[in-house]
């Protein structure tokens, strides 16, 4: 099982690009689990027919300890798990600890012990705002940590404050850097900014996403683009990407 | 590991500071914790608890309920609370986990008294301060409200003639609480009439009236900081300090009228004013252990022939006339300084006791506080106002010398 938490600035296409990549990861026969790491609780609306799935924290809220991990658990598109981790309202609450609340609930009910997924890919909001949003990072969940974001001024700031905290928790042992994945806009030379930006971070450009409305085509059925245009030029960037993502989490040397 | 502390117990925080504010009055007062800060409020900083009526609750914090900013089932169980009891006032009073994450408080009061029609206020207590700034907190609050539910206090100088309010004598400040009933006695036969002692037997009736009265008596620090607020906000001025012994009354008396007639405040402790005269065993060192503004007025009460260090367990306040005041912010340091060779006679609660190494030669005298030891000591609280404390020690250095 390999765990990667995939971050980046709020609304670069973290969801869309996990989406599709946990659903070409599952043609290529994979047992995926997307966990929505997000009060959102988007991340798997595409792997789920655009329907919102129950949220982690709102089952525990409703069912208390009579929770089961079928109340939380959904199976998606190509058999991919979907999770969402839910939160509060905006302006109430705690997100952070929503997030930890979560994670010890589906550890508490042996969730990957349950489902033996191959991969599990956590879809992280934004930044890391506080210690709840590093959770991924921290020990004993994700394995990597790969960062989407295009050549805009700030999503490679927020690019490189993920960065940032992960080298932050280096000494720690836990999740490395993996890379980033470019989900292109089209900004002049962005090719050349972000690849200049993952440098400056040590890292590299694992994927250049290209911007295409395919990917709008398929979100307005609610599907990602693999199930709903898997003919389509943006589905065989999407199954490259995965391709890579296997490459990449299988020569990766964990410390 | 400064903070760690082996034989004494965690000083009282501030949400008991605030709930001792609130246990006197008609109030539905609600500790949002998931259950041991109540505990340890009505369990043990607060004496008046056991066998009283008053309408302290704990909201039953859980950890879905923080995460999910669950404000609700807070506002449903005072709702439902209301209708039963018909309080005169709501107090949501903070703890550690929801202050953390930000809880608004005050807006939730203001969201309750919007459908109750009964004044609430939020106290955005940390549990990570003292009882004195809680007790200031709170008070803030409920003047705040009383301004904003009842209308600001119409200045009318016939009714505030010679009266006053007794601030910070809470039983956090003064556990022998025999010692307030007598100040407040003494003054009364001098011609004085108390309108509030705040946290201690008052009402919300004698709570609105306290902002028309003539001068403010701060007892301790957390009386001075709320001294201070209504000086600021209603022009009322105070005399800080507590006049232990029998002379000092009379020097407290005359510095009292000279407040009022300068409409200035002043510090019982502060120089000019000395109060006992002329000791012959000059050379005593005494260390006083608890709250600065008590520790001060004890010092001033001791006068010419003690040399009087305040160990502040509290915090030391820089705007206090205080040159002798020492900063005690842990068990180390109140464990060194009880031992420093330089003092011949400690000051403290009974509890500090244990600290001393076992060939010290001080004379000890006990002075309980409820903030420092709880209940342990309470029945060993002895009356202060009447007593010459330089006549006692010196007794209980004798003694000590004849062994």
């Amino acid at each position: 099982m390999k765990k990667v938490a995939i971050y980046g600035k709020g609304g670069i296409g973290k969801s869309t690009t996990t989406s599709n990549l946990s659903a070409a990861l599952s043609q290529m026969g994979l047992k995926v689990m997307q966990i929505g790491c997000d009060p959102k609780s988007d991340s798997t609306k595409n792997l789920m027919g655009g329907k919102r799935i129950p949220t982690v924290l709102d089952q525990i809220a409703k069912k208390g300890e009579n929770l089961s991990l079928e109340d939380i658990t959904f199976e998606g598109y190509g058999g991919v798990i979907c999770v969402e981790s839910g939160g509060p309202t905006p302006g109430i609450g705690c997100a952070g600890r929503g997030i930890i609340t979560a994670f010890e609930k589906l550890e508490e009910l042996h969730a990957f012990e349950v489902y033996e997924p191959d991969i599990v890919l956590y879809d992280v909001l934004g930044d890391v705002v506080c210690g709840g949003f590093a959770m991924p990072i921290r020990g004993g969940y994700a394995d990597q940590v790969m960062i989407v974001t295009s050549g805009e001024m700030m999503a490679l700031f927020a690019a490189d404050n993920i960065s940032r905290a992960i080298r932050n928790f280096g000494k720690r042992g836990y999740a490395q850097l993996a890379g980033y994945i470019q989900n292109s806009r089209n900004v002049e030379n962005e090719d050349e900014i972000v690849s200049k930006a993952a440098g400056e971070n040590d890292t590299e450009v694992l994927y250049i996403v290209p911007r295409d409305s395919a990917v709008q085509l398929a979100e307005s059925e609610g599907k990602t683009v693999i199930e709903a245009l898997p003919e389509s030029e943006m589905a065989d960037r999407y199954r490259e990407l995965a391709a890579k993502f296997v490459e990449v989490i299988n020569n990766a040397v964990l410390v | 590991m400064a903070q760690l502390c082996m034989y004494l117990p965690p000083f009282s925080p501030d949400y008991s500071g605030a709930g001792s504010i609130l246990f006197d009055l008609n109030a539905l007062t609600v500790m949002h914790d998931a259950g041991g800060c109540t505990g340890n409020y009505t369990g043990h900083d607060e004496p008046r608890w056991y066998g009283s009526t008053a309408t302290v609750f704990c909201s039953a914090l859980r950890m879905i309920d923080v995460i999910m900013g669950n404000d609700e089932k807070l506002k449903e169980n005072v709702l439902e609370a209301v209708n039963t009891l018909k309080p005169e006032l709501i107090a949501l009073i903070g703890s550690p986990v929801p202050m953390v994450i930000g809880m608004d408080l005050k807006g939730l009061a203001h969201e309750i008294e919007n459908e109750t029609g009964i004044p609430t206020i939020g106290i955005e207590t940390t549990g990570t301060d003292y009882y004195d700034i809680g007790i200031f907190k709170a008070a803030k609050a409920l003047f705040e409200k009383m301004d904003s539910f009842y209308g600001k206090p119409v200045s009318d100088s016939s009714n505030k003639a010679l009266s006053f309010n007794i601030l910070g004598a809470t039983p956090l400040d003064y556990e022998y609480s025999n010692d307030i009933d007598s100040l407040q006695a003494f003054l009364e036969k001098e011609g004085y009439s108390c309108t509030m002692r705040l946290g201690y037997g008052y009402t919300i009736s004698e709570l609105r009236e306290s902002r028309s009265s003539l001068v403010n008596l701060a007892l301790s620090h957390s009386g001075y900081l709320v001294a201070k607020y209504m000086e600021e906000r209603y022009g009322i001025p105070y005399i800080c300090g507590f006049p232990f012994g029998k002379s000092a009354q009379d020097t407290y008396l005359k510095i009292l009228r000279e407040v009022i007639n300068t409409k200035t405040s002043g510090f019982f402790f502060e120089s000019p004013f000395t109060i006992s005269q002329g000791k012959d065993d000059s050379d005593i060192n005494v260390l006083f252990v608890g709250d600065q503004i008590i520790g001060e007025s004890m010092k001033a009460s001791l006068g010419a022939g003690y040399h009087v260090s305040v160990g502040c367990i509290f915090g030391v306040d820089k705007s206090l006339p205080s040159d002798s005041a020492i900063a005690l912010p842990d068990e180390d340091a109140i464990q060194e300084a009880i031992n420093d060779e330089a003092y011949d006679v400690v000051i403290a609660d009974p509890i500090m006791k244990q600290l001393l190494s076992g060939d010290n030669k001080k004379v000890f005298v006990s002075f309980p506080q409820y903030t420092v030891s709880g209940d342990i000591h309470f029945k060993d609280a002895k009356s202060f106002l009447g007593v010459d404390i330089g006549s006692l020690i010196h007794s209980q250095l004798t003694q000590k010398a004849a062994i």
